[in-house]
């Protein structure tokens, strides 16, 4: 991967409590000014995400049907996905979970509940270093 | 050639030439004068007079032939028997019958033949009258006629011959008979006596009158045998030989004589055969050997006695024969040889070989060097040697001969060999006895000192000389009992033997001896003065010494040391009389007849009250049994053994006893004298070891009761016993984990691991529990276990299945982080709108709203936290609790939290003073989790500060650990509240919680966060500050 000044600009959320979506539909449109497609599953997300091509994914975890780390692997089987980086957004924070949802491949687990106020900074923070 | 026939009578003309007993007798003139007349008469150079015998023609007179005789078959006479006239052959080659003839065709060359046949009175041809020419010539009639008369002449001489000889033998052989020494008597063939001689009617008794006509088998003949039976006629020799035809010899017979006299005859029978196979009568000749029988019976009788003699005699009597060949017998011996050498007269009578054998290897080249020795000087034999039984056993003998020197060089002695084993035995005895008496005398333990009658040493043994410090020298000859008695002890015992006796002792030798002069022995304790004065306590023996012939010729005195044994008594006295442990002897039958005074102090008996009643009249009548048997297992001498048992004291109450019985043995005797017992109070004891003994059932029930595993394990890890209610939930069958280690019973990491805290809690004295899945026989299973130290190289572990309680645990967990996650997803939507309104996405919210916002969003902020709280204790309390412990300064993240609680704190107008240290402050913790109980302290510090208070931390070094202080000035923490203060939900007031905006869960995580991080948290709290304080380990600086 070649370092990019590029800044993050699409993002696909997964999530399925229809509330969270909507707060944090707000908070990364009208705060942060992301384009950013929402999913309320994993397959939805399947679905749309070669069509969207987002810059980065964020992924809750437990969610019925597919659940986030299956829809991970899933998307990891997308030729076009292999690369894409993934932050896990979960209300579960235990310092042994964080060490195996990045045993997954994510990039960051960002944890629930967020401060709406900083999300945005903390995404492009996120960004930033796996961009370097 | 022709052969000539057989007459035709020719057995009866046999018979009639034999009769003539002619044959092959020597010539005679009378036949001799008549060939010659012949020869000269008829001009031939031979002429014979031959008889023709059964295969042969004889010559009884030959002129001019050296031949005796001829073959019958080649004979012309055998022709000229055939004819009473002349046989005639004037030229032999010329006839058939002849010319072939060896007599002619040979070196002879007989040509012309002319015999006339001799007759007997009979007219039976006996030979010839024959002429014999070497050259053919005629024979005329004339001559044949002449030829005729000579022979009648020659017939009448034959005749004459066997009628004058047989009449003049007869006459010489009556004369011959009439004058033998030897009874002669002829008897016919019936066995009827016809004559007898001189010497016969003398041995008979008989005269010839009274025998003649009298046979062997008249019953007036009494005949007896050598052995005295009846002889009966019909085998009389006479009657043996007429009915056998053969000789009957060499019988000794007795004849009973008329006059009753009896002789003994040796008589030989010859049959009277004269050509017949049918004995026409018998001769019997005998010797009259009464004189000889006689002489044998008194040998006989003489041998008989001698042999007698000899059987009682001890021992063999013999001759013995050395031949010059080196061969060797015994022409004589006893029947005692049997005895000696195991063989019988005979077996030895020809060759000594079988007796001499028996002479044992050792000795027999020493005895065959004397035997010959003896043989060459003639000397008397004299040796004592050892002979091999036939069972292997040896004897000794002694042999006696003097030899004499026979005529063909033999050399015979006469000799006696008796057994002297017994006497060797006793010798061999004798000198091991004395051998024995010498070593004892050398080396035994006792001083031995023997005096002479009038008291002088004649001998003391070595350890005598020990005993009294003087040598061997300077005591014998000198005058007992001088030189070691105590002179007092010698009068004192005078005078008490004086009294006894009624008769003056002088205070000396006879003080000792007085007794063993009477043959009795005298034993008494004295005091012996060593040469260099010590005074020793002795037991002195004193008996007599007698020879062999029963004389006093001395006294023997045996000195034991007592020294050591009175020490021993006192010793023994001493111990008895302050020892605690009861001593007592018992008469062989059980009885008490000697008690130490302990008795009074244990039992409450006096002595003297106990001695000669049983120990069974004390003894619990439950316990008899074991008394009874201890007294006899000490009665047959078995090892001691400690045996228990319960003994009334004199106040009614029991006490236990412990004893040990054993034998006492008489020392002069060495029988069995009394028994006794040691024995010992040892009522505390057994009470102790009872209920000792009831704790342990009470335990092993009670373990037995309780679900838990309980193994005790020593250091090494040797399993020494499982307890379990059941065997479910060991790991294997209880034989298969009793006397096993660790190692053996599961895999070795684990094992490693058990040992590890094993060894820990032996050295720290602590308990330690851990958790860990077990495969059970049952299956998985979760035990917790307890290490228990119990004693000092064992320890308990104590397991308990707590699989269910882990099973509720896990579904706690679950349902708990359910539940947080749960609720955290409408606070998550909550928050983030209020977020999203207090930043302005919906306008500007000023005034009222917006503080309405912000009481929203802190309320948000709290149950945030409290679910926090929650599921962090949770985990803490399932162990679930994960820590990422690293080495961190401590200061560093004291300052990070003081600064993030900052505003909280200004927020409640409290303000915290910290400073951090300069130098670091390393220790092993989780960063995050010391910071969240850091966190914890700081807040409660500022919730219950007064307005406008200070809250002061302080990082402290104490020892090897840190010390973080947070303080606040404010009200004291209720007394009643203290001890409950780490435990969840702990407010001292329930309007608490709302008021201070606590969940009631911080110092229960954070204590179970410190302890978790090897720390510890505790508080100090007074009327104006509280001070909460965590100890956590250091860790060394870097270097």
């Amino acid at each position: 991967m070649s370092p990019s000044d590029r800044p993050l600009q699409r993002i696909l959320l997964v999530e399925d409590d229809p509330d969270i979506r909507v707060v944090a539909e707000l908070t990364l449109k009208a705060l942060g000014g992301f384009d950013l497609l929402v999913c309320p599953g994993g397959q939805e997300a399947l679905n749309q995400v070669d069509a969207f091509a987002p810059d980065l994914m964020l992924l809750d975890v437990m969610m019925p049907g597919m659940d986030g780390p299956t829809t991970l692997l899933e998307l990891r089987k997308k030729p076009s996905m292999a690369s894409i980086p993934v932050v896990f957004m979960t209300a579960k924070v235990q310092p042994g979970e964080v060490a195996q949802l990045k045993s997954l491949g994510a990039i960051e687990v960002v944890p629930k509940p967020f401060d709406p106020a900083s999300l945005p900074g903390q995404l492009r923070e996120i960004w930033a270093r796996h961009q370097s | 050639m022709q052969a000539p026939n057989p007459h035709p009578r020719e057995l009866e003309r046999l018979a009639a030439l034999r009769a003539l007993r002619i044959l092959d007798t020597p010539p005679e003139p009378r036949f001799d004068a008549l060939t010659r007349t012949a020869c000269r008469l008829f001009g031939v150079p031979t002429a014979l007079i031959s008889l023709v015998d059964e295969n042969r023609q004889w010559f009884k007179s030959r002129a001019g032939l050296n031949a005796t005789e001829t073959p019958r078959d080649i004979s012309f006479c055998g022709h000229a028997i055939l004819n009473d006239e002349p046989f005639v052959i004037e030229d032999a080659l010329r006839d058939q019958r002849f010319l072939d003839n060896p007599l002619v065709a040979g070196d002879l060359g007989l040509r012309f033949y002319a015999g006339a046949p001799l007759h007997d009175p009979q007219g039976l041809p006996l030979g010839t009258l024959c002429l014999i020419g070497y050259q053919p010539r005629a024979f005329t009639q004339d001559e044949r006629e002449a030829l005729i008369d000579l022979a009648i002449l020659a017939e009448s001489e034959l005749t004459t011959n066997q009628a004058s000889q047989s009449g003049s033998d007869q006459v010489r052989l009556d004369a011959l008979i009439a004058s033998m020494g030897e009874g002669v008597v002829f008897q016919d063939g019936q066995g009827v006596i016809l004559s007898a001689n001189a010497a016969a009617e003398e041995f008979l008794g008989l005269s010839l009158d009274q025998m003649q006509g009298r046979s062997s088998i008249d019953p007036r003949w009494q005949c007896i045998h050598e052995d005295g039976t009846l002889w009966p006629g019909d085998t009389h020799p006479a009657m043996e030989a007429l009915r056998t035809g053969k000789p009957c010899t060499g019988k000794v017979m007795g004849v009973r004589l008329p006059n009753g006299g009896l002789h003994w005859i040796l008589i030989n029978a010859h049959p009277l055969l004269f050509d017949s196979p049918t004995p026409s009568g018998v001769v019997c000749s005998f010797q009259n050997i009464s004189d000889r029988k006689r002489h044998e019976e008194t040998l006989q009788s003489l041998v008989h006695r001698q042999t007698q003699i000899a059987a009682q005699v001890p021992g063999m009597i013999y001759q013995f024969r050395l031949r010059p060949d080196g061969s060797s017998s015994f022409p004589y011996a006893s029947e005692g040889i049997a005895q000696i050498y195991g063989v019988s007269p005979e077996d030895v009578q020809k060759d000594a070989t079988p007796a001499l054998e028996r002479i044992h290897s050792d000795d027999r080249s020493r005895i065959q060097a004397s035997v010959l020795k003896s043989a060459s000087n003639l000397a008397p034999w004299q040796e004592t040697y050892r002979v091999l039984t036939e069972q292997g056993t040896l004897r000794w003998v002694l042999g006696n001969a003097t030899p004499e020197m026979e005529s063909d060089g033999s050399v015979l002695w006469h000799g006696f060999i008796s057994d002297i084993t017994d006497q060797k035995i006793q010798q061999v005895l004798l000198e091991q006895q004395e051998a024995f008496q010498r070593a004892m005398f050398l080396s035994a333990p006792v001083a031995i000192i023997s005096t002479d009658l009038s008291g002088i040493v004649t001998s003391i043994n070595p350890y005598g000389e020990d005993l009294v410090g003087y040598r061997s020298e300077e005591l014998v000859g000198q005058h007992s009992p001088a030189l070691w008695h105590d002179p007092q002890e010698v009068v004192a015992r005078a005078e008490q033997l004086t009294h006894e006796l009624g008769c003056t002792i002088e205070p000396g030798f006879d003080v000792f001896v007085h007794r063993a002069r009477r043959g009795e022995l005298e034993q008494r304790e004295w005091t012996f003065i060593t040469k260099e004065g010590l005074r020793k306590p002795v037991l002195l023996s004193v008996s007599s010494i007698l020879d062999s012939s029963d004389t006093l010729v001395g006294f023997l005195g045996a000195i034991l040391d007592l020294t050591e044994q009175k020490r021993t008594e006192a010793n023994y006295r001493l111990l008895a009389e302050h020892t605690e442990d009861i001593i007592a002897q018992h008469t062989l039958e059980g009885a008490f007849s000697f008690i130490t005074p302990a008795a009074e102090r244990v039992l409450g008996y006096v002595p003297e009250f106990l001695l000669g009643r049983f120990p069974t009249e004390f003894v619990h009548e439950e316990d008899h049994g074991i008394v009874r048997r201890a007294h006899a297992a000490a009665l047959k001498g078995e090892p001691p053994y400690p045996f228990r048992y319960r003994v009334r004291h004199r106040e009614g109450h029991y006490l236990w006893l412990e004893s040990l019985g054993s034998l006492l043995l008489d020392p002069l005797t060495g029988a069995p004298s009394k028994v006794l017992f040691t024995s010992r109070d040892i009522t505390a004891q057994e009470e102790a070891e009872r209920a000792l003994r009831q704790n342990e059932e009470r335990l092993r029930a009670l373990l037995h009761a309780m679900p838990d595993l309980i193994f005790l394990i020593q250091d090494d890890g040797t399993i020494l016993e499982v307890h379990s209610h059941d065997e479910s939930g060991l790991r294997a069958r209880r034989e298969d984990l009793v006397g096993h280690t660790l190692h053996e019973v599961m895999p070795s990491g684990l094992a490693d691991d058990r040992l590890a805290r094993i060894r820990r809690v032996l050295s720290t004295g602590s308990v330690e529990t851990y958790e860990a899945e077990v495969d059970t026989l049952e299956g998985k299973e979760t035990h917790e276990t307890r290490v228990v130290p119990c004693g000092t190289h064992t320890v308990l572990l104590i397991a308990r299945d707590i699989s269910e309680r882990k099973a509720m645990e896990r579904m706690k967990s679950e349902f708990v982080s359910t539940v947080s996650h749960e609720l955290r997803t409408p606070i998550t939507s909550i928050r983030a709108a209020l977020g999203l309104l207090l930043a302005g996405i919906a306008g500007d919210i000023k005034g009222q709203g917006h503080d309405l916002l912000e009481l929203a969003r802190a309320n948000t902020e709290r149950l945030l936290r409290l679910v926090n709280d929650i599921l962090d204790f949770e985990k803490a309390q399932s162990g679930q609790l994960t820590l990422e412990i690293s080495r961190q300064d401590l200061g560093d993240l004291v300052t990070q939290t003081v600064v993030a609680a900052g505003p909280y704190a200004a927020a409640l107008d409290v303000s915290y003073a910290w400073e951090a240290p300069k130098e670091p402050a390393f220790a092993p913790v989780d960063p995050v989790r010391f910071q969240q109980i850091m966190a914890n302290l700081l807040s409660n510090g500022a919730k219950y500060s007064n307005s406008g208070g200070v809250v002061r931390v302080r990082l402290l070094r104490d020892e090897r650990q840190w010390r973080v202080e947070v303080e606040n000035q404010g009200p004291p923490i209720p007394p009643a509240f203290r001890a409950h203060i780490f435990e969840r939900f702990a407010m001292a007031d329930a309007s608490d919680t709302r008021s201070r905006g606590g969940t009631g869960l911080g110092l229960a995580i954070s204590r179970a966060l410190v302890e978790r991080m090897e720390g510890s948290i505790g508080f100090t709290s007074d009327a104006h500050q509280t001070c909460f304080h965590i100890l956590l380990p250091s860790s060394e600086p870097k270097p």
